[in-house]
């Protein structure tokens, strides 16, 4: 290989400031401008692989379904699992799938709220890759982020993964029946949220009995 | 895994920048990462290293920074650094969005969330 010695006088050295997450970040922002002119409330659901995503979306799309037109745009790596269980809910689904990405990004979202019918939907639940890290880099244009943690994760969830949080407006710690069988005190794991971000709606709850769910409505106001 | 995506976006500015300056080769790259960003900077250096591999900035030296997230209260107007807690059952610290002076959990995230390429240096004709 050639290697090229450069002389002093021909060394540039340009300022350029280019911050990569800002394309994402306008992105959001235009997602967020299009569903506020159809009046549409977005909730971005986070959380870990297996904490209780899609039963949420499930229940809270079987409770409001009387007063809410919902859309769902389901995230995964190459499936469509999640999106035939929240069909099955009676919610409009749209699935996108992110192949080798551990998030979703505005992009990604744009494309599929174009796919939506926005003057059918006023409510649209926008369920992310299981992941506690990469989708808080990534607003998607939502109106409420929610995460979802569960017990059988373990005490160490909230100290390990404290950046999520402070994008959150409310925290689900999920699958509660389970606590004592796990050795988890739930009490901890809402203190520790709340050294974090003491403005947290958090939650405890158990989306297979339904138990939790009207506290869910009432902080995310729908 | 977000590292590689994003060390993509880096090379790709990178590369377009030094295309359009008709640049011979690529010296040096500095990037500054945001405390509150999910990036590990070893790991954006370690896939940024094999993007550039074969191109013109191949071996260009990058000198990746960590920035300290700021935050501001609009209850007191404090402006700085985020406070870390001590949770004593665990011997961890945990970033605390709330404000350091007054208590006030309203505070804004200033800074922290980016991943920005600052400067390049480059030979060009």
């Amino acid at each position: 290989m050639k290697v090229v010695e450069p002389d002093e006088g021909e060394i540039l050295d340009i300022e350029l400031d280019e911050d990569l997450l800002r394309r994402n970040r306008e992105l959001a922002e235009k997602n967020r401008k299009l569903l506020d002119q159809y009046n549409i409330r977005a909730i971005d659901v986070m959380g870990s692989i297996g904490s209780g995503k899609t039963s949420l979306i499930m229940q809270l799309a079987t409770r409001l379904s009387g007063r809410h037109k919902i859309a769902v745009i389901a995230g995964d790596l190459t499936t469509t699992i999640d999106a035939e269980r929240i069909s099955s809910a009676g919610a409009n689904v749209i699935e996108v799938n992110t192949g080798r990405e551990c998030h979703l990004d505005a992009n990604l979202v744009r494309k599929a709220i174009s796919e939506l019918n926005l003057e059918g939907t006023d409510l649209l639940f926008i369920e992310n890759v299981g992941n506690l890290i990469c989708p808080a880099d990534f607003p998607l244009g939502s109106h409420y982020r929610v995460v979802v943690i569960s017990v059988t994760e373990g005490p160490y969830m909230v100290v390990k993964h404290p950046f999520i949080f402070i994008d959150a407006d409310a925290v689900a710690i999920n699958k509660i029946d389970l606590s004592q069988a796990m050795g988890v005190k739930v009490e901890q794991l809402e203190q520790q949220l709340l050294v974090i971000k003491p403005e947290l709606k958090v939650a405890m709850t158990n989306f297979r009995t339904g138990e939790g769910i009207d506290e869910l409505i009432e902080a995310l106001r729908l | 895994m977000h590292e590689l995506a994003t060390s993509e976006a880096i090379a790709d500015v990178v590369l377009e920048e030094a295309t359009k300056r008709e640049a011979k080769k690529v010296l040096g790259v500095q990037i500054e990462i945001g405390g509150l960003s999910f990036l590990n900077p070893e790991q954006v250096k370690f896939w940024l290293e094999i993007k550039f591999e074969e191109t013109i900035a191949h071996g260009a030296k990058l000198d990746i920074k960590l920035t300290k997230p700021e935050i501001s209260c609009p209850e007191c107007d404090y402006k700085g650094t985020l406070e870390m807690k001590d949770d004593p059952v665990y011997h961890l610290v945990l970033p605390s969005l709330s404000c350091p002076l007054c208590g006030s959990g309203k505070v804004k995230v200033e800074k922290g969330r980016g991943c920005t390429v600052n400067r390049i240096k480059m030979v060009c004709p």
